[in-house]
């Protein structure tokens, strides 16, 4: 009777146990289950200000389409500034399309694969390259920053298998440094180029006589010096060809060839200096929010800070098949001064009948079937192509300094190149709005920080302990 | 309910009965509040070298002073919640009382959950303390509120989830000190098992290695993100070492 008692006793305990392992199984499945469900329809909620952890929906959409798998391979080593900031860009990339994957991969230890894309030493530790997934051989797309807009323009180039167009930047009339990484030299530029898959170029056209066939665009930025009548013929003649052309130049740089040439174009520089009472830290920084109906344009919500800077105006009435836009202009309390006589004790004021009253132009864009501009050319050209021209008053927004500290100069830029190279569906994704939250402490400000939470709340807690376990004593 | 709010007061009041829970209290504030102390100086002088250099680049307090802030009171969280459950159950152990407590007419989920939620609230109660930081910021800066609620939010949620590990080591030994350690080590493991390799295809292991870690899922929260998965994740994780602690005292209930 004893045994049967135990036998059903054990049984039932061995019972309990199988149960009890059963049903942690099943709870185990079950959270394995919810967790795939929530990975799998995952809200995701940016709460920044500025949602700067979010992608655009430029960039949504491509990953969205993606056809094909893409791989980027990141030679950033963890002890590199940006290796935060590209990580969490390839994993919002990631996130949004399985077609996207990434791999970091330490350089000193692979340098093999560092030699497949070769990658020179001087963009070691900083360069991202994507590829069509492993065929790596078929092309692949390099870029060196950790931003949004260069990443998924990479993306899109490299899904269309377009060849990188070359753009070149002339040289020989005081322009802006390429090489130079001082605050006044055009590294930014350069390297916002080539993030953006241009091949870049500097261009002499003493030594090379003519524009390159290959030029998809030719910018001039911060001329000081006029170019020569050979010059601006080859430049003329690329331009009679379906060039294009940029050019940046700066309030009192006398360059008459060039002005004549952009006038060519319905495009007329001013000899004259923008003054904005509103302007950025003096009246000669004047701030730009106004812009116009263009793709480069476009969604520009955004303030350009201009260096001392000229008007740029179009033409009032263009010749037939020109069209003209203004890209930019000033606010309406701004004016351009044309009394530029005594500069030393420059007081502007506004004078109605000599100066262009605000809201003043500072940026054109001419677009025009080639030869129009000048009609005995066209006929000796015999075809006719598509020109585009845009001229800017002022070649210090897209200086180091300010294309480093505002990133709307390098999108504004970088809209402009891709417009004139035609890459308009690579037209720069707005940047997020920029923050900059200082914080400016007074010496007591900083003490409260320390007494506060280090020696004040401790004392507090300790105190009350205290007299809590005090009372509880004496009552007890 | 009535059973649950006995067990949970008796629990939350034994924090307070000895001087330790005041003692581990001021020393959190000191740890915490000199991290805060030395991300103030950092930050402002940052500040004053961006006012002298426009090129200095962006300062941000969510990315640049909250993110940092949190990233290393969570560190304190790792190494102190063990402290904070090792008694729970194995002083009970030790000294006898589990047997009468399980033999109330009570619940087991009762007796497990009043417990983790009172060491919960004691959680809830330290972190209040911190709010003298937002509320500096507030009036010395301008900070998004956002990201702070998310940071705090995240820290909850890991805080859960090492509690509920305490809670279950603590059900298993009666050796405070074997419990605190098996729950560091857990939580150590649940920190560091993300890091295992760069990038978003290292296979599939590397796969659910980097859902596993708690990091992964805190990540964004501190940084201004809402996932849904997170939540799910840091609620699933507290649910199952809960649960795992139920089959415990089961356990103990089928061995006699």
């Amino acid at each position: 009777m004893a045994n049967s008692e135990n036998t059903t006793g054990s049984m039932h305990f061995t019972g309990r146990r199988i149960h009890a392992g059963l049903s942690t199984i099943m709870v185990l499945a079950i959270l394995i289950i919810i967790q795939l469900l929530a990975v799998k329809h995952n809200a995701r909620f940016d709460v920044t200000g500025n949602k700067r952890h979010s992608l655009s929906e430029q960039t949504v959409n491509i990953l969205n389409t993606l056809k094909e798998p893409i791989k980027a391979y990141c030679f950033v080593n963890e002890t590199e500034p940006m290796h935060l900031q590209i990580r969490d860009l390839l994993e919002r990339y990631a996130a949004q399309s399985d077609r996207f994957t990434f791999q970091f991969i330490d350089i000193d230890r692979e340098p093999l694969k560092a030699q497949q894309f070769k990658i020179d030493p001087g963009e070691a530790y900083s360069v991202t390259v994507l590829t069509r997934d492993t065929e790596y051989e078929d092309g692949y797309r390099k870029i060196t920053s950790a931003t949004e807009n260069d990443l998924t323009n990479a993306i899109l180039k490299l899904t269309r298998g377009d060849a990188a167009k070359t753009v070149y930047l002339l040289t020989g009339h005081g322009e802006k440094d390429l090489d130079s990484e001082e605050a006044t030299g055009g590294h930014s530029l350069r390297s916002g180029l080539e993030n953006a898959n241009y091949g870049v170029s500097e261009l002499n056209l003493v030594s090379e006589k003519t524009v390159p066939e290959n030029c998809a665009a030719l910018g001039i930025v911060g001329p000081t010096i006029d170019p020569s009548r050979d010059e601006l013929d080859a430049i003329q003649t690329y331009l009679d060809r379906g060039g294009n052309l940029i050019v940046a130049i700066d309030p009192q740089i006398s360059c008459p060839n060039l002005v004549a040439l952009l006038t060519k174009y319905g495009i007329t520089v001013g000899n004259d200096l923008i003054v904005d009472p509103n302007g950025f830290q003096h009246v000669l920084q004047p701030v730009i929010g106004d812009y116009g109906d263009h793709p480069i344009t476009r969604n520009f919500n955004y303030l350009l800070i201009l260096n001392l800077a000229r008007s740029v105006t179009p033409a009032e009435e263009p010749p037939a098949g020109m069209t003209l836009v203004t890209l930019a202009r000033t606010s309406e309390h701004a004016w351009a001064e044309t009394n530029l006589s005594n500069l030393e004790n420059f007081k502007p004021e506004l004078n109605e009948s000599e100066d262009i009253k605000g809201p003043v132009p500072i940026a054109v864009v001419s677009e025009t079937l080639s030869g129009q501009s000048d009609p005995a050319r066209a006929s000796d050209s015999g075809s006719v192509a598509r020109t585009r021209v845009i001229a800017i008053g002022d070649s210090d927004f897209a200086d180091n300094y300010f294309m480093m500290t505002n990133p709307v100069h390098t999108a504004f830029m970088m809209n402009a190149f891709h417009y004139l190279t035609d890459e308009t569906d690579l037209i720069a994704i707005p940047p997020v709005e920029k923050l900059h939250q200082p914080l400016n402490l007074t010496e007591s400000q900083v003490a409260l920080a320390f007494w506060i939470p280090v020696v004040l709340l401790p004392l507090m807690i300790l105190g009350w302990g205290g007299i809590r376990i005090y009372e509880r004593r004496k009552a007890g | 309910m009535n059973r649950f709010l006995t067990i949970f007061n008796r629990e939350l009041g034994s924090y307070f009965i000895s001087p330790i829970a005041y003692i581990v209290m001021a020393v959190f504030m000191i740890v915490t509040g000199m991290i805060f102390y030395s991300n103030v100086v950092f930050y402002a002088q940052a500040s004053a070298m961006s006012l002298q250099n426009p090129s200095f680049g962006q300062l941000i307090l969510a990315e640049d002073f909250i993110r940092p802030l949190f990233d290393n009171i969570c560190v304190i969280l790792l190494f102190m919640s063990p402290a904070l459950t090792m008694r729970l159950f194995s002083e009970e152990k030790r000294s006898g009382t589990i047997e009468l407590l399980l033999s109330y007419p009570v619940r087991d989920t009762e007796i497990i959950l009043g417990k983790f939620l009172a060491c919960l609230t004691f959680l809830v109660i330290m972190t209040a303390l911190t709010s003298c930081y937002p509320i500096f910021l507030y009036f010395t800066g301008n900070p998004e509120i956002g990201p702070f609620l998310t940071a705090y939010l995240g820290f909850f949620l890991m805080g859960a989830v090492f509690l509920s590990i305490g809670v279950f080591t603590s059900s298993m030994t009666d050796n405070q000190i074997i419990a605190a350690l098996f729950a560091f080590g857990i939580n150590l493991v649940l920190w560091i098992i993300g890091w295992t390799g760069g990038g978003s295809d290292g296979g599939m292991l590397s796969g659910v290695f980097k859902y596993v870690s708690i990091i992964e899922h805190y990540d964004p929260l501190v940084k201004g993100v809402l996932n849904s998965q997170d939540i799910i994740y840091f609620i699933s994780m507290s649910g199952l070492f809960l649960f795992l602690s139920h089959r415990v005292l089961i356990a103990r209930k089928l061995r006699g």
